[in-house]
């Protein structure tokens, strides 16, 4: 080992030692004991335990780790009474569910107002397909309408009515239709497209 | 202390505002956010008798405008005209009116009321107006009536059945925002508007179509003033068809304003002799080949009667008095009856009650009782004088005969169609017997008689089948004082076809006519209308003995003499004729 290394643990061991010395400084115990620096035995183990005063309460120091090998030993830290640790965490769920339920509440109105406008949204197409249905109902009824039929019949199809009506009647054998009237074409002048007979029942 | 006193009066003015007077600061602030909006009930439809539309509503918009929100008239102005096709100018006027509440347009289309609601202007609101239809344009619109622009029918059916077409209207609590926009999901109150029910009438459209063609046709032709008709199927009653046409001033006859049918009472001239056969069969004073003795012309209380042809002393029977439409042959017959039996038989055929229709402004006929006739009545009563009658009431006495003497109600309206499709039926009047069967097949023959070649109508048949009727050419009545217009006249036929089985019995009359006969001028539209509405009823020829002579001829001269025109009243009298 070169004089630096040599010097390197040294430093090494005199930082734990230091770091050792504060973690018991809460007791005042480590500077009592007079523990010489560089020293391997852990604070825990070196120092005495100071007996209670009869009467009364002192926190208990509990559950200190055991020495590493090197020498460092986390110090001891004093634990949360009982009743303020159930304050806390009673406060603590109260707040969770506070915000959970402002966040529901929130949330539910989010829902209502998108429910809301999908109604409205659906009013106003049930509106609209109402409005649609009235107007191709009229339309239907517009094109169905007798001017209409007679103008597009004989303007634009160029149709004539039948200048008679013949009406084939059944009898009780085929062969003894009863015809009434004879069927005649429609007036030359007239009958540039098609010229129908009528046949009733 | 300044600061505590401006502490206290801040918290008392906040107690104030929240706690005393919360009410009221809550009203004005629902007045500012809530608003009332009126939601209109659906009109009724009205349909024919298959099912068609003749009337109906469909929803259009309103746009409202409150000009105190509207910071820039002029470029709304600019925005809105090309959509609603108005001046910039007048609609940056109405804009500009500060009162609160502007129509800025009515009952535009859905599809306009989106383009304008899409420019998102600040002041106006839309609301739902329906608007009505009659998509067969003017087919029997006399009957159909109209609604005015609030929703609310005035005349015709439209009118009388306005409470059951119109349902009730609901109103709508809804938030606008400061611009007048309705916030989603801010509608607070609803009271759903109730349709109104639809009326489901016994018009064919098909007939009364082609009816309304062959009247059209014949007033041109004519010259004719007016004219209407009444189509009926003869077992129910229903009215299929009932046209009614004004002259149009230089242009096509046009509907009337209301369907003169119903509404003009006029002296109905020789169709007015059913009354007097009708008595004298029933009462077994004439048979139908009982002769008369007709001289050239008769007097009654010191009137002077004539035939509106001249001839000699002649020996007709019966049938040949009506089939010729003999006026003196005719007072002969009523003489038979006497006053009080002549008026029985007016009554009892139907010229003194209403039709049951009830229909706005339906005349139910002028017949007056004996006790108040003149001393010439008993030669103008029989044929057709001094008593008034409407086109219905004619067409529906023949029908009577039509139907084995049995009297049927006319009806117009089918059912009213309630929620769920419930069919409501609308009451008519009773069947009644009028003449026996026999007396009704025995008018029948004789009516044949008229359509026959030597008859006054001979155009009034049609091929293939029998027909049964009457013609009626009447003088119109002074009304400056007694007496009658010269060279006025109502021509008219009223008949049933085919005339054993009656299927149709129909009913017209035009008035002031040239030539005046309603053998020439009334006949042959009854023939057009018959033939149309016998294929579009599937009524197939044939369906009753023929008779001879009858639907051979088809349309001829006609001739004078179609139905005579009445009487003419000697200037030395004072019958009271004609008044």
């Amino acid at each position: 080992m070169t004089a630096v290394q040599e010097a390197r643990a040294r430093a090494r061991r005199a930082r734990v030692t230091a770091s050792a010395a504060q973690a018991v400084a809460g007791t005042g115990a480590g500077v009592a004991a007079g523990l010489p620096q560089g020293a391997t035995a852990t604070a825990a183990e070196t120092l005495p335990r100071e007996a209670p005063a009869p009467g009364r309460r002192h926190a208990v120091v509990r559950g200190v780790a055991p020495a590493r090998p090197d020498g460092w030993a986390p110090a001891p830290r004093p634990r949360p009474r009982p009743r303020l640790r159930r304050g806390r965490v009673v406060a603590v769920s109260a707040g969770a569910i506070v915000a959970l339920l402002m966040f529901a509440v929130v949330a539910f109105h989010v829902v209502l107002t998108q429910r809301q406008f999908r109604l409205d949204r659906m009013q106003q197409q049930l509106s609209q397909a109402q409005i649609d249905h009235a107007e191709l109902t009229l339309e239907v009824a517009q094109l169905e309408a007798p001017a209409r039929i007679v103008s597009v019949a004989v303007h634009r199809l160029h149709m004539v009515n039948p200048p008679r009506v013949v009406y084939l009647i059944p009898g009780d054998h085929p062969t003894s239709h009863k015809v009434s009237g004879v069927p005649a074409p429609a007036p030359a002048s007239t009958a540039s497209s098609s010229t129908s007979t009528t046949a009733g029942p | 202390m300044v600061m505590t006193l401006a502490f206290v009066a801040v918290a008392v003015r906040l107690t104030d505002v929240q706690v005393i007077s919360t009410r009221r600061y809550t009203s004005y602030g629902q007045a500012e956010l809530l608003h009332t909006v009126e939601l209109p009930a659906e009109r009724g439809t009205i349909y024919g008798s298959s099912g068609t539309v003749l009337a109906m509503s469909v929803p259009e918009t309103d746009i409202i405008a409150d000009d105190f929100q509207i910071h820039d008239p002029g470029a709304e102005a600019r925005q809105l005209a090309p959509l609603l096709h108005q001046s910039q100018a007048g609609l940056r006027a109405t804009l500009s009116q500060r009162s609160g509440f502007v129509y800025v347009a009515r009952q535009v289309s859905e599809g306009v009321a989106a383009k304008v609601e899409a420019l998102n202007l600040p002041g106006l609101t839309f609301q739902r107006d329906p608007r009505r239809f009659e998509p067969n344009g003017n087919l029997a619109l006399p009957l159909l009536g109209q609604v005015n622009t609030n929703g609310v029918g005035y005349s015709g059916l439209e009118g009388q059945y306005n409470q059951v077409l119109r349902g009730r209207s609901g109103s709508e609590v809804v938030q606008l925002d400061p611009a007048g926009r309705a916030i989603p999901g801010g509608t607070e109150r609803v009271k759903p508007a109730v349709p109104g029910k639809s009326l489901v009438l016994t018009l064919n459209k098909a007939i009364e179509y082609e009816a309304e063609q062959a009247l059209s046709r014949e007033i041109v032709q004519s010259h004719a003033k007016a004219g209407w008709a009444v189509v009926l199927d003869a077992r129910t009653g229903d009215i299929l068809a009932m046209p009614s046409l004004v002259a149009g001033h230089g242009g096509p006859p046009r509907p009337s304003s209301s369907p003169l049918a119903l509404t003009t009472v006029y002296e109905p001239g020789s169709v007015a002799k059913l009354a007097t056969f009708a008595g004298a069969l029933t009462e077994g004073l004439i048979t139908p080949q009982s002769v008369f003795t007709v001289p050239p012309d008769i007097t009654v209380g010191g009137a002077v009667f004539s035939d509106a042809e001249p001839h000699g002393t002649e020996h007709l029977t019966a049938t040949q008095i009506l089939a010729r439409s003999s006026n003196i042959g005719t007072i002969e017959v009523a003489r038979e009856l006497g006053p009080k039996g002549l008026y029985h038989w007016l009554r009892a055929i139907g010229w003194d009650r209403p039709s049951g229709l009830s229909f706005p402004g339906e005349s139910v006929g002028i017949l007056h009782p004996p006790s108040t006739w003149s001393g010439s009545a008993m030669g103008s009563m029989p044929i057709g004088q001094d008593e008034a009658v409407t086109g219905l009431q004619l067409a529906d006495s023949y029908n009577m005969v039509a139907n084995g003497g049995m009297w049927v109600p006319p009806r117009l309206v089918r059912y009213i169609l309630g929620p769920g499709q419930a069919r409501h039926p609308v009451p008519t009047g009773r069947r009644h017997r009028v003449v026996s069967p026999t007396v009704a097949r025995e008018l029948t023959g004789m009516f044949e008689h008229v359509v026959g070649t030597n008859g006054t109508a001979p155009m009034a048949a049609v091929p293939g089948y029998t027909v049964a009727g009457k013609t009626g050419t009447a003088q119109i009545p002074s009304t400056t004082g007694p007496g009658y217009q010269p060279g006025d006249f109502m021509a008219s036929f009223v008949g049933f076809v085919p005339a054993q089985h009656p299927a149709l019995t129909i009913e017209v009359t035009l008035e002031h006519p040239t030539p005046i006969y309603g053998g020439s001028v009334a006949a042959p539209v009854f023939s057009q209308i018959a033939q149309y509405a016998l294929r579009e009823l599937d009524i197939p020829p044939g369906s009753g003995p023929g008779r001879s002579g009858q639907g051979a001829t088809g349309p001829g001269s006609g001739g004078p003499g179609g139905g005579g025109p009445g009487t003419t009243i000697a200037p030395s009298t004072s019958s009271g004729a004609g008044q």
